[in-house]
């Protein structure tokens, strides 16, 4: 050896065990950090992507003037811009295509090339005034070459380059895009030729990348306001890519951006905290065994400062070995779970791909030095505080520990003799005490708060559940077309699907009597206008009223949504109405639910007869609404119905925020009200996963060859759920991971230190079972008493912060007990096994020999 | 009446080369009552003859009878239950356990047994080891000679048949051991217990009824020094 610091190899190398378990904790803390860290970056750099795909731009300033333009653009807080003209919708007067509308917009190279990064698909793009390139949609429907060929088309909407009504053009088509928006109907975008030379006289749509990366909307302001552009809310000539800007930070909506850095500090503090927990543990248990050893180097000459830096270099190697490794671990173990959950085919993911990040990196280094170094200072301390006098005495150990008398009836009564005296073994050294559980009692409250959450956010979810029932939806936008029946008969039958849910919604002003809405949401919404009482009536008007008419799958579903009442066909054919009255409303910026009307079942609601407006002298379409109904109820043209369920949601449409009733009748009485039912789409279950990736297809290209009809797949919608659960669940169990190392190691060291100890039960007569017993609890009190503190701050922390989102307390938040007793039984059970791997090793442990050891 | 006999006792450490006989072939017996010191030089095996006839070593060969039960016979349980009930241990280094108050030491034997601290029993043995202004008080609360005195009271608390003490005085000024053998002697007499105790000390071996000197784990001399 050739330096005194040699001295911690040495140690390090002689408890390979404990060296390993601390080794562990701290790799699976950085690995938490690292994984965190990654996904987070990923996550964001995979929407930022997505985003800019569909628009690669912060701000839009809006019809802006030709004189404007160069001003702007080159601005000094503009980093790069892209024009557009809007040239306005132009019909097609000849050919195939005839009544097609194009909606016409002249996009300069920027705009193409930079901001929404147009390909040609097909020929070049335009080269002047006469050309334009078409949607492939649009190539696709009439399926012929277009490409050549010239089109007339006539003015549909006013532009403000265009003076005369009746305007007639001829294009060109020279090639054709992939747009990234697409109209329904027979509205198709097209592209024009951009004039370089700006013409002061037109307007155009300017898309703004800012150089700064901070205050992106004070910047975007204050260039308005020098080019005297409108920012206020009637005429505001600023438009953000909000989607962007949030994953910037940078979003106008200050509460989100609080909230997500509340909510990294947070995790990053408890992650923090957990980690010391295990350091500070490991190594105060280390220099309390070796105190004789640091009192011997004292003794021959050492100073104290030479003592600390002893510890402090164990705790450096130890950051050295460990920081590197839990990085690695860290983006391997999201790695392997992010493989997994492709390979599964869950395909929630999309182009979510992991990136690698140096900023991580360093984050964690950053953030495991400062871990350690908190956590070794304690014992680091404590070490060089060792006088020479009390390594020489025999008895140190005794003298050293400052212990305090400790009762604990309610342990005697339940545990016995054994159980009292390992209570008292584990309350000596109060710091370890608290800091292990601590450390469990984080890991349980975590659970239990997390997994709470999330099923809460499954709940609240619900009121938009149509992932829950179905996979995917088709519809039909024609107004003379609808959904054909045999279209309908054709899906049901498809091979795949396991179910079909044709219900009809549609949204109707009508009135229903003003006593029956309740009073708080009668004021709270009466500001916002939509209410107007109709005159010689206690009817009030009701805009937005859904009413829907349910098949029998639909109203199989909507029994699971049963608040009162019943879901009966027959009852519901003979004037019974379902219900849906629980509305989401926004309160002093919070959300809460509450009933929107007094409605009970058995209930009568009256309302005006559904009959389709016919002409009604007034002055604005409120008035009209207003007379209409007036006139249908003054002629007693009214239908009852009566209340047979009320529901918590639609659960089919997910139909929500309306701030209205929904009114759900059966077919057969739809009908009868409304004089006609049309389906406009269907509602689709696939039986699995390969029949959806299959019939997603088939869907697809009915869709492409049908401009009316569209497809939607819910099931992508699922990939920020998947990456928020991957998250929270990965979470929870490093955690969980964290607190078990730290409790393993605690326990297993506290007692093999206690040989000596332990030698002396036996020597007195403590036979092998109560032996046992003795060992067992002194690691199962700590997960009992975790348990009960954990219990108690989980379920606190819990409902504060269910009822902290404002969800109506009773109506839709279930605390899970189910998951806190899986909690509970976690944590005692780890307790339980850590202390059994110690037992084994006392067990073969000779009285003798135990007696005659050192402390 | 015999209270201890000792056949043939052996033990023996590490094979062949390497092997050490602590104790070889030992024959003695003791009678009830009778305090009984054993000399010898380090390494004559005193401590490996006294946790062997306290049941808490195994010997290589040979047997130990108390009460004329062999404790060999007995399995860990039971052996653990006899050491509880039949002896009562003193050790050098004290070797209480630190996080119990005197009282709670003392007692500990009795708890272990699942019964009920005989309390006048107790708190005359409290007494008798000067220790009533103590009982509340942890071993890092108490001098040398009082922790001693606890460890006795251990020894003691189930009113064991023999009491096993390896060098009790090993750690303790002349003053305190002066005390805690009078204490021994005291308490052995009063409760009619045999004392088996090691020593260095001549002066302390002479206190003792007789004197057994171990060399080389073989028993050298068996004195009687007081009848």
């Amino acid at each position: 050896m050739k330096s005194y610091r040699q001295l911690t190899e040495k140690y390090l190398k002689e408890h390979k065990k404990r060296t390993a378990l601390t080794l562990l904790g701290i790799i699976l803390a950085i690995a938490l950090f690292s994984s965190i860290g990654t996904l987070y970056y990923s996550w964001k750099d995979a929407v930022i992507k997505d985003i800019k795909s569909r628009g690669n731009y912060e701000v839009m300033y809006s019809e802006v003037s030709g004189d404007k333009v160069k001003s702007i653009v080159k601005n000094a807080e503009v980093s790069n811009s892209g024009l557009i003209e809007n040239c306005g919708d132009w019909r097609i007067v000849n050919g195939q295509a005839k009544d097609s509308i194009l909606t016409i917009s002249n996009y300069d190279e920027n705009a193409l090339n930079n901001i929404f990064n147009i390909s040609i698909k097909e020929g070049r793009f335009p080269q002047n005034n006469n050309e334009i390139i078409v949607e492939t949609k649009f190539t696709n429907e009439l399926k012929e070459t277009l490409i050549g060929k010239e089109i007339t088309v006539e003015m549909k909407t006013l532009n403000p380059k265009e003076t005369s009504n009746n305007k007639e053009k001829k294009f060109i088509i020279v090639g054709s895009y992939d747009s990234k928006v697409s109209i329904k109907g027979n509205t198709y975008t097209a592209l024009g030729y951009f004039n370089k030379k700006i013409d002061n006289q037109n307007m155009y749509n300017i898309y703004v990348n800012l150089k700064g990366s901070r205050n992106k909307v004070s910047t975007a302001i204050k260039i308005a306001q020098d080019n005297s552009l409108h920012t206020s809310d009637n005429n505001n000539q600023i438009n953000y890519n909000d989607a962007l800007l949030r994953m910037y930070g940078e979003s106008q909506n200050s509460e989100l951006r609080k909230d997500m850095k509340q909510f990294i500090f947070f995790i990053s503090i408890i992650i923090i905290i957990c980690t010391i927990a295990v350091i500070y543990n490991s190594f105060s248990i280390s220099v309390v065994e070796r105190s004789k050893h640091f009192g011997m180097l004292r003794a021959i000459g050492a100073t104290p400062k030479q003592i600390k830096n002893l510890v402090f270099k164990e705790a450096a190697i130890m950051g050295a070995i460990a920081i590197p490794l839990g990085v690695i671990t860290g983006y391997l173990g999201l790695y392997i779970i992010i493989k997994l959950i492709s390979d599964f085919n869950f395909n929630g993911l999309g182009s979510f791909k992991l990136g690698i990040y140096p900023k991580v990196f360093f984050i964690c280094i950053g953030l495991g030095a400062i871990t350690i170094f908190l956590s070794v200072r304690g014992p680091a301390r404590l070490a060089s505080k060792v006088s020479p006098i009390d390594a020489i005495r025999n008895s140190k150990n005794i003298k050293k520990e400052k212990i305090k008398i400790r009762r604990m009836k309610i342990i005697k009564k339940l545990f016995g003799v054994e159980g009292e005296l390992s209570y008292k073994n584990i309350r000596r050294n109060p710091k370890e005490f608290w800091v292990t559980i601590f450390s469990l009692v984080v890991s349980l409250v975590m659970f239990i708060v997390l997994t709470n959450m999330i099923s809460v956010a499954k709940q609240v979810d619900t009121f938009d559940i149509r992932q829950k029932y179905y996979d995917s939806s088709i519809n039909s936008s024609s107004d003379k077309e609808r959904f054909s029946p045999e279209l309908l008969e054709k899906i049901k039958k498809l091979d795949g699907v396991e179910e079909v849910y044709t219900p009809i919604i549609e949204s109707r002003n009508t009135a229903i009597e003003g006593d029956k809405l309740s009073e708080k949401y009668f004021k709270q919404i009466g500001k916002n206008g939509g209410l107007a009482k109709i005159p010689n009536s206690n009817f009030v008007i009701l805009n937005h009223v859904t009413i829907g008419a349910y098949d029998s799958n639909s109203l199989d579903k909507a029994k699971k949504h049963l608040l009162e009442g019943r879901v009966d066909e027959k009852q519901l054919d003979d004037n019974g109405v379902l219900l849906v009255q629980r509305k989401k409303i926004i309160k002093e910026g919070r959300e809460t639910y509450e009933d929107f009307t007094k409605y009970k079942v058995g209930d009568k609601i009256t309302v005006p007869a559904f009959k389709h407006m016919t002409s009604v002298i007034a002055s604005s379409p409120e008035e009209a609404t207003r007379n209409w109904l007036g006139q249908l109820i003054k002629n007693n043209e009214v239908n009852t119905f009566t209340v047979i369920g009320i529901l918590d949601s639609e659960p089919i449409s997910g139909i929500r925020d309306n701030e209205s009733i929904s009114l759900i009748f059966s077919e057969s009485i739809y009908t009868k009200i409304t004089g006609e039912i049309n389906h406009n789409g269907a509602y689709i279950k696939f039986r699995n996963q390969k029949y959806r990736e299959s019939l997603n297809g088939y869907f697809e290209d009915l869709c492409a060859s049908d401009k009316y009809l569209s497809y939607m797949d819910y099931y992508k919608e699922k990939e920020g759920l998947y990456l928020g659960l991957i998250f929270y669940y990965t979470f929870i169990a490093v955690i969980a991971l964290v607190a078990i190392v730290n409790i393993i190691n605690t326990i297993n060291i506290n007692l093999l230190v206690k040989k000596r100890e332990f030698g002396i039960y036996k020597a007195i007569g403590m036979t092998g079972k109560q032996f046992a017993k003795l060992v067992i609890l002194e690691g199962t009190l700590y997960g009992i008493i975790a348990a009960v503190v954990g219990t108690i701050v989980g379920t606190v922390l819990t409902l504060a912060l269910i009822d902290g989102r404002n969800v109506n307390m009773g109506v839709l938040m279930n605390f899970n007990i189910g998951l806190l007793i899986c909690g509970v039984v976690g944590v005692i059970l780890v307790t339980f096994l850590a202390s059994l791997m110690p037992l084994r090793k006392l067990n073969k442990v000779n009285i003798v020999e135990s007696l005659r050891m050192e402390e | 009446m015999r209270i201890l006999k000792v056949e043939g006792l052996t033990k023996k450490y590490g094979k062949g080369e390497s092997e050490i006989i602590a104790l070889d072939n030992v024959d003695f017996n003791v009678n009830k009552g009778e305090f009984v010191a054993i000399v010898g030089q380090s390494g004559s095996g005193k401590s490996t003859l006294l946790h062997l006839l306290g049941g808490v070593d195994r010997p290589t060969s040979g047997e130990v009878y108390i009460d004329d039960t062999n404790i060999y016979s007995l399995d860990e349980n039971e052996l653990a239950i006899l050491r509880r009930r039949k002896v009562g241990f003193v050790f050098q280094f004290y070797n209480l356990i630190p996080v119990l108050t005197a009282k709670e030491n003392i007692e500990m034997p009795v708890l272990l047994d699942n019964k009920i601290p005989d309390r006048k029993y107790l708190n005359e043995l409290f007494e008798i080891l000067r220790l009533n202004d103590r009982r509340q008080h942890l071993p890092s609360e108490l001098s040398g000679g009082q922790q001693q005195r606890v460890s006795i009271g251990r020894a003691l608390a189930n009113k064991p048949s023999i009491i096993l003490a390896d060098e009790p005085t090993g750690n303790l000024d002349t003053k305190n051991s002066k005390e805690i053998m009078e204490l021994l002697k005291y308490s052995v007499k009063k409760y009619n217990q045999t004392l088996i105790l090691i020593t260095h000390d001549l002066n302390i071996a002479k206190m003792a009824d007789r004197i057994i000197t171990l060399s080389d784990g073989k028993i050298i001399s068996d004195e009687v020094i007081k009848q």
